[in-house]
């Protein structure tokens, strides 16, 4: 008789636990943890809307710094690297009157003009994990590029054991392209294996980032040049492209690939052996420090022009460590 | 802890039933509840989705009337455009307040508020438009013209994004809602019919388990009432039915217990009346042993026809001394062979005792005194007595009093009365009578009066001893107090107190 009533208490269980769920698993706006009352500023930030871990925790960064100092955080998704569509989101939060704005430039010409605009309507605007170009007068948030070079510089010294024939692939940076950026990465790279007399950076290659011709670009860096036994892809999203094109190609063991981000499939390809390791950015940290900038811009402070955040390398050797730093595994 | 935990089977049954149905219900209401819920979450839900899109539509369409009074009012100048424009634009700008007043700051209500303020934007470049068409500055109401066009499209556009993003949201949630909806329809459906099966289940238990130790304890009733008395209904629950058990087995205990008192009761009654029959068989038997014996004791006729006849002889003989000698011996012989069971008057007994005195006297000479005395009414002799009740007494005076005495004694007899009794005084002057030999005399010790009567009839002429006499008056009278012995001052007087009525025997 008592096996009844426990069956009766449990079922009691599983519906009070049902109607729970139904008043709290309910909810329309999922999502990062936003401000609820009248927040101080309202910041647009102009973000990507794909699977690079980037994103989420770029994002979970930012609503931290929002929620710490109440600002209400708005991010504006974009499907594709396309500098149009930061132009019209920028025109958008101008419209809306929103107190801060922030993206990443994807070009020379409209991002800056973006930013003009902005300025113009008096909204301050910050650029971040910007490893394009130079826009005067507008703070950027992000990794540093020389870092960034000289680590992948160090890199491609250990992973061919100082002797190795390397092809850069840069995004392009735009009409007027002034490369500075990609100067300074390239920098970076440069004074790295300056000190292995056997590693020489052969080509340099620009990929236009909104076409997707990594697999073209790879493949005529294979065929025509023969030589060359090691890749640097600085663009996360076109990592594993390139490595897929070495795997079709039969080229896995010749040809060492050292990439940026952390795409799942670029993880992968690390821990398969077909990428030799990866330099991430700090996507937390970037999206909490531009909030924070942009908010201290916005309350008249003065703030660094550059903001750089740090890198994590992982090769096969530490993969294992990118759950611990990235607990919630969200880059 | 344990201990104070009341067991599950020690819980009352009416408790198990309230928790049962409770629980029941409570099951069936959680699942309605949830499954209203649910539905409530849906209606809700589309209810929110469609005010939302509607004022957002309403919103849209005014935009476009708005734009369209604009540039009707740029290219016409029309005074009705320029009213309208004005109506549309109050009539917009409050929605726009609305809609930033109203602001949730959520990643998906910020946007109202976003389209509220590119409203207002709009609507200030809309008029400044009209503005500079009144102001007749051609280059600034076609730059603001254009810049309106431009916004207008901008906010129609995000207007459209935001419902489309509304509905993908809302279908989104419709589509869980409705998978929970299903869900929970199926649950409470299957809940439902598990809770009624289940419930069925409960109450057959119930009954069973209310109405097999109801059964098996009337079948130990049965057994009660058929007379066994040492059933024990077994039960180790402390509910209502071990309740009941254990007062059932508390009352068998209890008639079992009485009816052994009263069959023990009933024993010893039976007992104690076949001792009392008994007795009375005895009592019985030995008053009719006792009279046997005493009229066994009484010379035959032949004696007495004898005497007669010797007195006759006597008489012819002319020795008139002896005849009448004999004539009295013949009258005590012939009073005796009356029986003992015949009544006689007073005067009769005393008669027969002066018959005796004479005998003893002609036999003892001067040594044998006797001396009568009478007061009172002389219907006092008249009462009715047991035969032979003074003359044995008399003789007794004689042969333990006076005649163990050289010099002889006297005896007298007195006869006095009051309303109710006569009384009787035998007094001799012998050697008198122990206090203890009174005593045993008049106690009431049927032992004693056996043992007297037999022993005392050595020498007497009837065998009939003062216990004999004392015992035949008192049944005779159906009273105790018949006789009383005194020896005071040499003198032994045995007093009879006999009643003048006769007391009846109950």
């Amino acid at each position: 008789m008592k096996y009844t009533y426990s069956a009766l208490i449990l079922v009691l269980i599983l519906l009070v636990g049902m109607l729970i769920n139904i008043f709290t698993g309910y909810d329309n706006e999922k999502g990062a943890p936003v401000i609820r009352k009248d927040p101080a500023y309202h910041f647009m930030i102009v973000t990507r809307d794909n699977n690079d871990p980037f994103w989420p925790r770029f994002k979970e960064g930012a609503s931290a710094a929002g929620l710490e100092k109440n600002i209400f955080v708005e991010f504006i998704d974009i499907p594709h690297k396309d500098p149009a569509l930061i132009d019209r989101a920028v025109d958008r939060a101008i419209l809306s009157q929103v107190d801060g704005i922030a993206f990443q430039p994807y070009d020379v010409e409209m991002s800056s003009k973006a930013a003009d605009k902005s300025m113009e309507a008096g909204i301050p605007v910050i650029i971040y994990e910007n490893d394009v170009y130079y826009i005067p007068d507008v703070p950027t948030v992000g990794s540093n590029s020389y870092e960034i070079g000289y680590t992948a510089g160090e890199m491609a010294a250990s992973v061919s054991e100082g002797q190795a024939k390397i092809a850069l692939i840069v995004n392009e940076p735009g009409i007027y392209d002034p490369r500075q950026y990609n100067n300074i990465k390239l920098q970076g790279l440069l004074d790295a294996v300056s000190q292995y007399p056997e590693v020489t950076l052969e080509r340099i290659y620009t990929l236009d980032t909104k076409m997707f011709e990594v697999d073209k670009l790879t493949l005529s860096i294979l065929t025509e040049n023969p030589d060359i036994n090691l890749i640097i892809c600085s663009d996360g999203e076109n990592t594993p492209g390139v490595a897929q094109v070495v795997i079709d190609m039969g080229r896995v063991g010749d040809i060492n690939i050292i990439g940026f981000g952390s795409m799942p499939k670029t993880m992968e390809y690390i821990k398969e052996g077909v990428i030799y390791g990866t330099i991430v950015a700090d996507s937390y940290e970037i999206g909490y420090n531009t909030v924070a900038q942009l908010a201290d811009l916005c309350s008249g402070k003065k703030i660094n022009e550059v903001l750089n955040s740090g890198i994590y390398t992982f090769t096969l050797e530490n993969i294992g460590d990118y759950n611990k730093i990235v607990p919630d595994d969200k880059w | 802890m344990v201990k104070r935990m009341k067991r599950f089977k020690d819980i009352k049954f009416r408790t198990k039933l309230v928790i049962f149905f409770l629980l029941a219900i409570l099951t069936v209401l959680l699942a309605s509840v949830y499954n209203y819920f649910s539905l409530q979450m849906i209606i809700k839900d589309t209810a929110e989705m469609y005010e939302k899109t509607m004022e957002l539509i309403s919103i849209y369409r005014l935009l476009g009337y708005f734009q369209n009074e604009i540039e009707t009012y740029l290219s016409t100048n029309s005074s009705d455009s320029l009213l309208a424009f004005y109506d549309y634009m109050n009539e917009i700008r409050g929605l726009a307040d609305s809609l930033i007043s109203n602001v949730v700051y959520t990643p998906e209500g910020i946007k109202s508020k976003n389209v509220g303020n590119m409203i207002i934007n709009y609507l200030r470049h809309g008029e400044e438009a009209i503005i500079a068409k009144r102001g007749r500055d051609i280059e600034g109401y076609t730059s603001s013209y254009a810049r309106t066009v431009r916004e207008n499209n901008e906010i129609m556009r995000y207007i459209e994004e935001i419902m489309s993003n509304e509905l993908i949201n809302t279908s989104d949630n419709y589509a869980a809602i409705s998978r929970r909806i299903q869900f929970a329809t199926r649950f409470n459906n299957f809940l439902i019919a598990g809770v009624i099966v289940f419930v069925t289940f409960m109450i057959l238990s119930f009954s069973f388990q209310i109405t097999k130790p109801i059964t098996k304890l009337a079948s130990y009733a049965k057994k009660v009432s058929a007379g066994d008395f040492d059933v024990e209904v077994q039960s180790d629950s402390h509910d209502e039915i071990g309740i009941l058990y254990n007062t059932f087995n508390s009352m068998v205990r209890s008639i079992r217990k009485y009816i052994r008192e009263i069959e023990e009761k009933a024993r010893l009654e039976k007992i104690l009346n076949e001792q009392r029959l008994n007795n009375l068989k005895m009592k019985n038997a030995l008053r009719e042993a006792e009279l046997l014996a005493l009229q066994s004791q009484i010379n035959p006729h032949f004696i007495f026809n004898t005497i007669n006849i010797g007195a006759k002889i006597a008489m012819l003989e002319g020795d008139m001394k002896t005849c009448t000698y004999l004539e009295n011996a013949a009258d005590i012989i012939r009073y005796n062979l009356k029986g003992l069971d015949s009544v006689v008057q007073l005067r009769e007994e005393i008669e027969n005792v002066k018959s005796y005195v004479y005998l003893l006297q002609t036999r003892f000479g001067d040594s044998v005194n006797f001396s009568m005395e009478f007061s009172g009414n002389d219907s006092a002799l008249d009462i009715l007595v047991p035969r032979m009740i003074l003359q044995p007494i008399v003789e007794n005076a004689y042969i333990h009093g006076i005649s163990e005495k050289e010099e002889g004694g006297t005896i007298g007899l007195k006869v006095s009365s009051d309303d109710q009794y006569v009384y009787v005084y035998v007094t001799d002057n012998g050697k008198g009578m122990s206090r203890e030999k009174i005593e045993e005399l008049l106690g009431d010790s049927s032992e004693h009066e056996i043992n007297l009567s037999l022993s005392s009839k050595t020498g007497h002429t009837t065998g009939i001893g003062i216990d004999n006499v004392i015992k035949r008056l008192r049944l005779y009278f159906n009273m105790h107090d018949v006789m009383d012995i005194r020896c005071e001052g040499g003198l032994t007087t045995v007093i009879f107190k006999l009643p003048k009525n006769k007391k009846t025997e109950e």
